[in-house]
């Protein structure tokens, strides 16, 4: 039986990092990961409670992880940090104090570079009432924002970063992990729900300040549950502008859908054949928001109709 | 005379008034309008039809009055051989 992160008082989760690594269920991924960064065991505790860990030595790790300094020196001198992907460094190392954001950055890169079995779309997904909506979106959209508040109001996060359609049936297969904010979104929300859970906020990283949310407990105990999407709504938080949900084409949505995929173009027809049939099926809008509450009553109307 | 070929293998799904066409080997995905979609699913059946039986199985769709014109329907064949959906030999 697995136990939950929860069950783990920081300092033994800080001897797995140490030692051959605390390996952990995201979604259908298994993680094991490596750090003796004090700060990484924080955001674990603080924020990945609700996860599940893998106790079967048997089981398959689809990500060997590990983010620690990239050498003696750089734990001392402007201490760096780097992350390591089965070995392979994908990224540059950055300052010591981003390690919470590059973790999560470099998950996303896990994701994105090897989930072929899915159409990976840039977007958030969430859920109600088996009402699945993927809100693609580059970043500054406005998407995770979207995400945060909904998803404090009781709709099921899949994922703030990754629609994840499998080739085969369709179906959008979760990946709820922490929801990334930044800037003036962290304060947004925190103004929104007081009773958000945060991790610690990094500042001047190369996106700006960044902040992650817990996931809901709920939606990361559902991990296993996929489901269909039924719409496709593109976000824009757009100041001083009404809210405003305009129905879109079929062949726009798909060409937008397309734009933001991550591996569109290496699936070939599979990956047209894919997007084809969601689009088919979803109904597209583009979204113009500004107020929450707003946006939020609106997402419930589209949930009813 | 030019005979009409697609250049390449493409797939097809139209929607209303548009179609989406993915070019196979460059895997690039183009968004058309619907003369244009038609003009390729009519080559695609028939590779190496000639123009003017082309314009003739297009004499039939609803068209707006410079659609049914053989200049605009060359324009739209320049188009289309531009981005690499489909080639003029003589």
């Amino acid at each position: 039986m697995s136990i939950q992160l929860r069950s783990l008082p920081r300092e033994e989760i800080a001897t797995y990092l140490a030692a051959n690594g605390l390996k952990i269920q995201i979604g259908l991924f298994t993680l094991s990961l490596r750090s003796s960064i004090p700060a990484i065991v924080e955001h674990l505790h603080n924020l990945y409670g609700d996860f599940k860990l893998i106790n079967d030595p048997d089981v398959f790790i689809d990500w060997y992880v590990k983010i620690d300094s990239p050498s003696v020196l750089r734990r001392f001198i402007r201490p760096q940090i780097q992350f390591s992907f089965d070995g392979y460094q994908p990224f540059e190392a950055l300052p010591k104090d981003q390690a919470c954001a590059m973790l999560e950055w470099g998950l996303n890169w896990c994701i994105a570079n090897n989930s072929n079995q899915f159409l990976v779309i840039h977007s958030a997904v969430i859920e109600k009432n088996g009402i699945a909506i993927i809100l693609p979106g580059t970043p500054g959209s406005g998407k995770s924002t979207l995400c945060a508040a909904l998803v404090l109001r009781g709709w099921r996060l899949l994922s703030d970063e990754m629609a994840l359609v499998n080739v085969e049936e369709g179906l959008l297969y979760p990946v709820s992990r922490p929801i990334s904010l930044k800037n003036q979104s962290i304060d947004i929300i925190k103004d929104f729900s007081p009773d958000a859970n945060f991790g610690m906020s990094t500042k001047d990283t190369a996106k700006g300040t960044v902040a992650h949310m817990q996931p809901p407990d709920s939606s990361v105990m559902n991990v296993n549950i996929p489901v269909f999407p039924a719409k496709v709504v593109f976000p824009s938080y757009i100041k001083g502008s009404a809210t405003k949900l305009v129905p879109l084409d079929k062949g726009k949505a798909f060409m937008k859908v397309a734009e933001n995929c991550f591996n569109y173009n290496v699936l070939g027809r599979v990956g047209f054949n894919v997007l084809t049939k969601m689009i088919d099926h979803c109904d597209s809008y583009c979204f113009e928001y500004q107020y929450l509450e707003e946006a939020i009553h609106t997402f419930e109307q589209l949930n009813n109709d | 005379m030019y005979r009409i070929f697609l250049d390449g293998e493409l797939l097809f799904n139209s929607y209303v008034g548009q179609g989406i066409i993915y070019h196979v080997e460059s895997a690039n995905t183009h968004l058309i309008d619907a003369f244009a979609f038609d003009i390729l699913s009519i080559i695609d059946k028939e590779p190496g039809i000639e123009c003017g039986d082309l314009m003739s199985k297009l004499e039939n769709r609803s068209v707006n009055e410079k659609d049914d014109s053989k200049d605009y329907l060359l324009s739209v064949l320049m188009a289309l051989q531009k981005i690499d959906l489909l080639k003029l030999k003589e």
